[in-house]
């Protein structure tokens, strides 16, 4: 069930570092299959009747590779259904234009470069969009290269058996466009099967670390208790009465206590992290919890994604060179069923975001974030996101 | 979605994803050469090359056991009888060449085919050296087959195109590891941390509810009783809090005692000689959570998880300044986790000098040697955590998880 669940999700967002990872070679692939069509259209120039639509073609693909760029950029993770879409379909473009380009003469030129293309730009898109799309898109640019396999004049002409043009057309195609799919669903089925083994860990992990906790917890209390509660107690037990002092004295301990408690509910866990991460800071100018803006404690409504992201962001943030303390706050407001999120940071000298430390977590928050927006003028990082509130 | 899939975990997944594509792109051209064979034999039915479709399948049921067992010998196995298949379809095609109309495409195919071997490693170098001796392979089949027959076959572009390519991306893959595990270790803390962060705030939420139910409302009960003598009633209330708050299991969760077999099976392994060296050393050792996951390694890791948690304590004794330590064991449905936890002053790994291979020799590449992998968390300051992880050799329902979870060792 989890399994079938991964695969109608993209690699890229079952596992969105590995997503980030990809990148490079998407835009190896990019520039390679620019560089091939462009090489195999000057190549075959001779067999081409109509330049302005092999010109065109080399458009359609080169646009087709813009789109590969710019979704796939981690910072506008996830890639979008309608930019595979228009990616897919600019490469069919090109593989019909590149065959009508030629579609009078007398032969379909030898590095006909239209339907590898299509698989390659297939094959590209396969870490950003699930296996099931992957496997749709092979299939239509598939038919796109029979039509053209068995319409074109040039496959009568040459003597080749029809059934032969055909292979020759389609193969290259499906072995991109299909072998991506196989690696998208393989890469989804582990992922699944590795959810349900580190779910099983967590669990091993708690029951292990409670204990430890459970301690450290009791002795923090204890701590408290026995400087007040405990010499109080005993002085009215080994007395056997109740004096009006005693009575002054347990109300203001109850109240001093029950402070300590509502301050301690009036925390999150970012509120906490914040503090923690101040605290590691060896020169105490870090900024601490203060600069939390969180009224209605809404940090509490992130799930555990969203927090554990955030968190790694974080520690990123603090340990980034030029962060700024001076610079840093984090704003939560709800808004109807929404908790709308504003963090600011301030990082002297940085000039790219993408080439930062911090760049995988934030194509991390991209996907678990949908809506994040980033805006970084230099130096001044925000990120604005929002979650559900529970 | 997974945040912190381990760096093991990642690698293998990724080189799964490599063979899927590198295969299923084989199973292509095999079967493509074969609908190829028969295109040329309908379309030329004097021309008798039906059966050099037997050395294609031949091909494709040797990648069909590739694909089903990875390993080096069915990987060799693959390209023996792919080169021989490809051999005898070369002959069969280029005897033919003219009369078929035939082009060199066909054989391409099946080069291609032995290009996308695969092989059977987990790192983008030892599958470059194994498709560059498919394409070898291929290439030697089909010019010898060409010499034979006397026939104008020429270098297979397409082969080497697709080798290039093959190659190129590879070596990005390569090249990236590191992009692709600089974020995950800060994930998988972050992970953690929260974790933590989450049990610390469900306990001391059933702290504080222990408070109020029992100190807060008997602070109230004297500020509300009258001036006099104490209530019996609240005289015995306020013992009751005395003996919970001095005494020791204030919040401790009852935990199952452990059976005499696990406990056996337990003290049999290296690890705990490995706990009980440090413990004679003075160092205060607490080991918590399934102990018997231990007896699921086998010997090698066995032994290899004990002198890595004893070099783990060593450092804990030498370079920690604490008196005490953690060893938590967890055991996953395939593995078998080893946490040891100080409280100590922290360090960071960069700053550690080359000269000390404590971690680096004695732990990480001793885990690393046996299939497992080692996660590292320190901070100055503030203690220090190493995850070992170890292949498992049996699976969760053979060991007495369910007897044990959550025993802890005296």
């Amino acid at each position: 069930m989890a399994e079938a669940r991964a695969i109608r999700k993209s690699y890229q967002q079952l596992d969105p570092v590995g997503g980030y990872s990809a990148r490079p070679i998407t835009i190896i692939l990019c520039f390679a299959i620019l560089a091939y069509a462009g090489w195999q259209a000057y190549i075959g120039w001779w067999a081409v009747i109509d330049p302005a639509l092999e010109i065109g073609a080399l458009v359609a693909i080169a646009l087709a590779m813009v789109g590969v760029f710019r979704w796939s950029s981690a910072l506008r993770a996830p890639f979008p259904r309608h930019g595979f879409v228009v990616v897919v379909g600019l490469a069919i473009t090109a593989m019909f234009l590149d065959a009508f380009a030629t579609w009078h003469g007398a032969d379909l030129p030898p590095g006909f470069w239209g339907p590898p293309m299509v698989g390659l730009t297939i094959l590209q898109c396969a870490t950003y969009r699930p296996a099931r799309e992957v496997w749709i898109a092979t299939t239509v640019g598939a038919l796109g290269a029979a039509v053209v396999a068995l319409l074109h004049p040039a496959t009568a002409a040459s003597g080749t058996p029809g059934l032969v043009t055909f292979v020759t057309l389609t193969v290259p195609l499906m072995a991109f466009g299909f072998g991506g799919a196989a690696n998208a669903s393989s890469l989804g089925r582990a992922l699944a099967r590795t959810y349900s083994s580190e779910a099983q860990n967590s669990r091993m992990a708690s029951r292990a670390v409670q204990e430890r906790i459970r301690q450290s917890v009791q002795h923090d209390r204890v701590s408290i208790l026995n400087r007040t509660v405990v010499p109080f107690y005993t002085e009215i037990l080994v007395r056997g009465s109740v004096t009006q002092a005693d009575r002054v004295q347990a109300a203001q301990v109850a109240a001093s206590i029950r402070s300590v408690m509502v301050a301690e509910a009036e925390r999150t866990w970012l509120d906490t992290v914040v503090d923690e991460l101040a605290g590691a800071g060896q020169d105490g100018a870090l900024p601490g919890s203060e600069v939390v803006q969180d009224d209605d404690l809404l940090a509490g409504h992130m799930d555990t994604e969203q927090r554990i992201v955030l968190r790694a962001l974080l520690v990123s943030l603090f340990e980034d060179h030029g962060f700024d303390p001076d610079g840093f706050g984090i704003v939560i407001t709800r808004t109807g069923d929404r908790c709308e999120a504003g963090l600011t940071a301030k990082l002297d000298g940085a000039d790219s975001i993408p080439r930062s430390s911090f760049a995988a977590y934030l194509a991390v928050m991209r996907i678990v974030f949908g809506d994040l927006q980033l805006t970084f003028q230099a130096p001044t990082l925000t990120l604005r996101f929002s979650y559900g509130h529970k | 979605m997974s945040l912190d899939p381990s760096q093991q975990i990642g690698r293998q997944m990724i080189n799964r994803g490599f063979f899927r594509f590198a295969h299923v792109v084989g199973y292509l051209c095999i079967a493509a050469a074969i609908v190829d064979v028969v295109g040329y034999q309908l379309a030329a039915p004097s021309v008798l090359i039906w059966h050099a479709i037997f050395p294609l399948v031949l091909a494709l049921a040797a990648l069909v056991l590739l694909d089903r067992f990875r390993t080096t010998g069915y990987a060799i196995a693959f390209l023996a009888i792919g080169g021989v298949s490809q051999y005898w379809f070369a002959v069969t095609l280029l005897s033919h060449e003219h009369s078929l109309y035939a082009n060199n495409l066909a054989i391409s195919l099946v080069n291609v085919a032995l290009i996308m071997v695969g092989g059977s490693g987990f790192v983008a170098r030892t599958n470059i050296l194994w498709s560059l001796l498919g394409f070898a392979v291929g290439q030697a089949a089909s010019i010898t087959a060409g010499l034979q027959v006397g026939a104008d076959y020429h270098v297979d572009e397409v082969a080497i195109e697709v080798e290039i390519g093959l190659i190129a991306v590879l070596a990005t893959v390569g090249l990236t590891r590191s992009r692709r595990l600089s974020a995950r270790p800060q994930l998988e803390k972050a992970a953690f941390d929260d974790e933590v962060s989450d049990l610390r705030y469900r306990i001391e939420v059933q702290a504080a509810a222990l408070m109020h139910d029992t100190v807060l409302g008997h602070l109230d009960a004297i500020a509300k009783s009258s001036v006099g003598d104490l209530p019996p009633d609240l005289a015995r209330d306020l013992e009751r809090d005395l003996e919970v708050l001095i005494g020791e299991e204030w919040l401790s969760d009852p935990s199952p005692e452990l059976d005499a077999r696990a406990r056996t099976e337990w003290r049999a392994s290296s690890v705990f000689a490995a706990v009980q060296e440090a413990r004679d050393q003075s160092l205060n050792v607490d080991v918590s959570g399934d102990l018997t996951a231990v007896t699921r390694l086998d010997a090698e890791r066995d032994t290899a998880a004990g002198l890595a948690v004893r070099q783990c304590l060593v450092n804990v004794l030498r370079h920690a300044q604490v008196e005490s330590a953690e060893v938590v064991i967890i055991g996953g449905e395939h593995e078998v986790s080893i946490m040891v936890i100080d409280s100590g002053r922290g360090f960071s790994e960069e700053k550690v000098g080359v000269d000390r291979l404590g971690i680096r020799q004695s732990v990480r590449k001793r885990i690393e040697a046996v299939g497992g992998g080692v996660n590292l968390w320190s901070t100055p300051g503030r203690g220090t955590s190493i995850m070992l992880r170890l292949p498992a050799v049996r699976s969760v329902d053979d060991s007495l998880v369910e007897d044990t979870s959550g025993a802890r060792d005296g």
